[in-house]
């Protein structure tokens, strides 16, 4: 009887996926007001239904999908949050499946669905009107995208991603990296063609970015040419430029997030010697794990050159998951900007993706040791699923569970 | 089999730390201001959570909490400690805060309310908690 029940390991991801989409959908329109940066999206979102300008110093797309949620919906919470719901439970499945197919293994692809839906930072991020939720995601669709045979409608796909990516945040452009690995990795084209399929990334990068910039300008009402996006697109970089003194309260510098050192605490509030929290800090089990994952690899490639590295078992796998890390990390080493530990989601994205191949491999040397690894995931997670969707706790259960000072 | 218990455990445990994390909140103290009038003032109509809006021996009667949220407590007026500085007031209008140790019983729940005799009733959410241990301050 016992022999047709699902293996122990395949309960105890099914059981992280399930917890992590009630995280996701528990409380959602609590609070009914705005938290953390909630409030510049979903003006802005106000401001395009009003056909009035934007003032937000990002691109207008990830603005435009809450505001086609509020349309939809209504001007309140659940419209405000409906986007970066949906998108979260996608970014659970479609990472999923591009770990599946990277790892060749239905296994990776149920672990990294697993550890992505149970982690507290993509809860939080799919639960709140923010724009890195819907980064996230395009992260993890490039992902899938990289790991077809590269062909013109791989570079045209490559490419949409691309654009729409930059169109929520110039971060996106990060993405470059990775297809540019992908292509360098996929031994079935010649040079040729790796450059004309980058020459299609760029064009319908650059074509679905004018388009959809113009789209927001035209909705505000005001000239939406390809000189105005090109001018607003100026105008918004040269404010990112100045954007380098480090004074907000929660910025972090990229050597933290590993840790994190400061994790942005959401919401706060207390009554009847209750508290109701919402903090970005992940489940520490897979934050750790995915940091740990990231310098191991990065070791092992660094001794022995990516060449010897694509032979190893799943090497390109591993090749093309830390370039699509670095692609978002980049931006932050090489530059002074301000930084936050959101802008660390993407990177973190693809680790966990790369700590799920890992597990996968490892599960066929020592079972034991990794089953034991997700039961310690379920058990972080189920302490810490409190903190990631405001429900009610005490202070004496936060100082305890959030136990760096910084993390408060 | 060992590892279906592996997992049946950290079910368990799962499930453990969900209710504790949770369930921790359920106690705490809570502070609200008053004056001698707030004893004829305060009211509500019905019943939530078991407890009774006058007529009742410790009826429930809504308060603004020091920290600016609504709340309806039972019987404040009727511990021993506020009763006695209501029948001995310094002043007639002298505001007090009263500190209770409480036991969230409902959070969120809808309830008619009024704030003087003067008011009408009106429908309010409200969080509704058991106090014991009541002293003025």
């Amino acid at each position: 009887m016992f022999a047709r029940l699902p293996s122990a390991k395949v309960v105890l991801l099914l059981t992280l996926m399930c917890g992590g989409v009630a995280a996701r959908l528990v409380n959602l329109q609590y609070p009914a007001s705005f938290i953390f940066d909630e409030h510049h999206f979903v003006e802005n979102a106000r401001n395009y239904l009003a056909h009035r300008g934007d003032w937000n110093d990002h691109p207008p797309l990830g603005k435009l999908v809450i505001a086609a949620s509020m349309r939809a919906l209504g001007d309140n919470a659940l419209g405000w949050r409906l986007p970066s719901l949906l998108l979260g439970l996608l970014t659970i499945a479609v990472a999923g499946v591009a770990s599946a197919r990277l790892f060749r293994s239905r296994e990776a692809g149920l672990m990294a669905a697993a550890l992505i839906a149970a982690d507290g930072a993509f809860i939080v991020y799919s639960r709140t009107a923010l724009l890195d939720g819907q980064l996230v995601f395009l992260q993890a669709l490039a992902l899938l995208v990289a790991t077809f045979r590269w062909r013109l409608v791989t570079a045209v796909a490559a490419g949409a991603v691309f654009g729409l990516a930059c169109s929520v945040k110039f971060s996106g452009v990060g993405l470059l990296v990775l297809f540019g690995a992908a292509m360098v990795l996929d031994e079935t084209i010649d040079w040729r063609r790796r450059f004309t399929f980058a020459l299609l990334i760029g064009v319908v990068g650059v074509v679905v970015y004018f388009a959809l910039y113009a789209l927001g300008l035209s909705i505000s009402g005001v000239a939406w040419g390809p000189s105005e996006v090109w001018a607003n697109t100026q105008r918004l970089l040269q404010h990112h430029g100045g954007l380098t003194d480090m004074k907000h309260a929660s910025t972090s510098g990229w050597a933290t997030w590993f840790l994190p050192l400061k994790p942005i605490v959401f919401l706060r509030e207390g009554h009847l010697g209750a508290v109701r929290m919402v903090t970005m800090l992940g489940n520490l089990a897979v934050w750790w794990a995915a940091s740990a994952t990231f310098f191991g690899a990065v070791t092992l490639v660094l001794r022995d050159g990516t060449r010897r590295a694509r032979e190893w078992p799943h090497g390109k796998a591993l090749l093309l998951l830390l370039a699509a890390a670095l692609g978002f990390l980049a931006p932050w080493v090489l530059s002074h900007r301000d930084s936050y530990a959101y802008h660390y989601l993407p990177t973190y994205l693809a680790l966990v993706v790369l700590l799920a191949g890992v597990l996968r491999w490892a599960s066929e040397r020592a079972p034991k040791q990794v089953l034991g690894y997700l039961c310690v995931v379920t058990v972080v997670s189920a302490l810490y699923g409190p903190l990631w969707c405001a429900a009610e706790t005490s202070q004496g259960v936060v100082d305890a569970l959030l136990f760096m000072r910084s993390w408060r | 089999m060992s590892e279906r218990v592996l997992v049946a455990v950290t079910l368990v445990l799962s499930l453990g730390a969900v209710f504790f994390v949770t369930g921790a909140s359920k106690r705490g103290v809570v502070e609200v201001s008053v004056v001698p009038r707030d004893f004829e003032g305060l009211g509500c109509e019905g019943e939530v959570a078991g407890l009774r809006c006058a007529p009742a021996p410790q009826p429930l009667r809504p308060f603004m909490t020091t920290g600016g949220r609504l709340v309806a407590l039972p019987g404040i007026f009727e511990m021993p400690r506020v009763e006695q500085w209501l029948r001995h007031p310094k002043e007639p209008t002298e505001r007090v805060r009263i500190l209770c140790d409480a036991e969230v019983l409902a959070t969120g729940v809808p309830l008619r309310l009024r704030f003087s005799t003067s008011d009408a009733f009106g429908e309010q959410r409200v969080d509704v908690a058991s106090v014991q241990n009541c002293f003025v301050r």
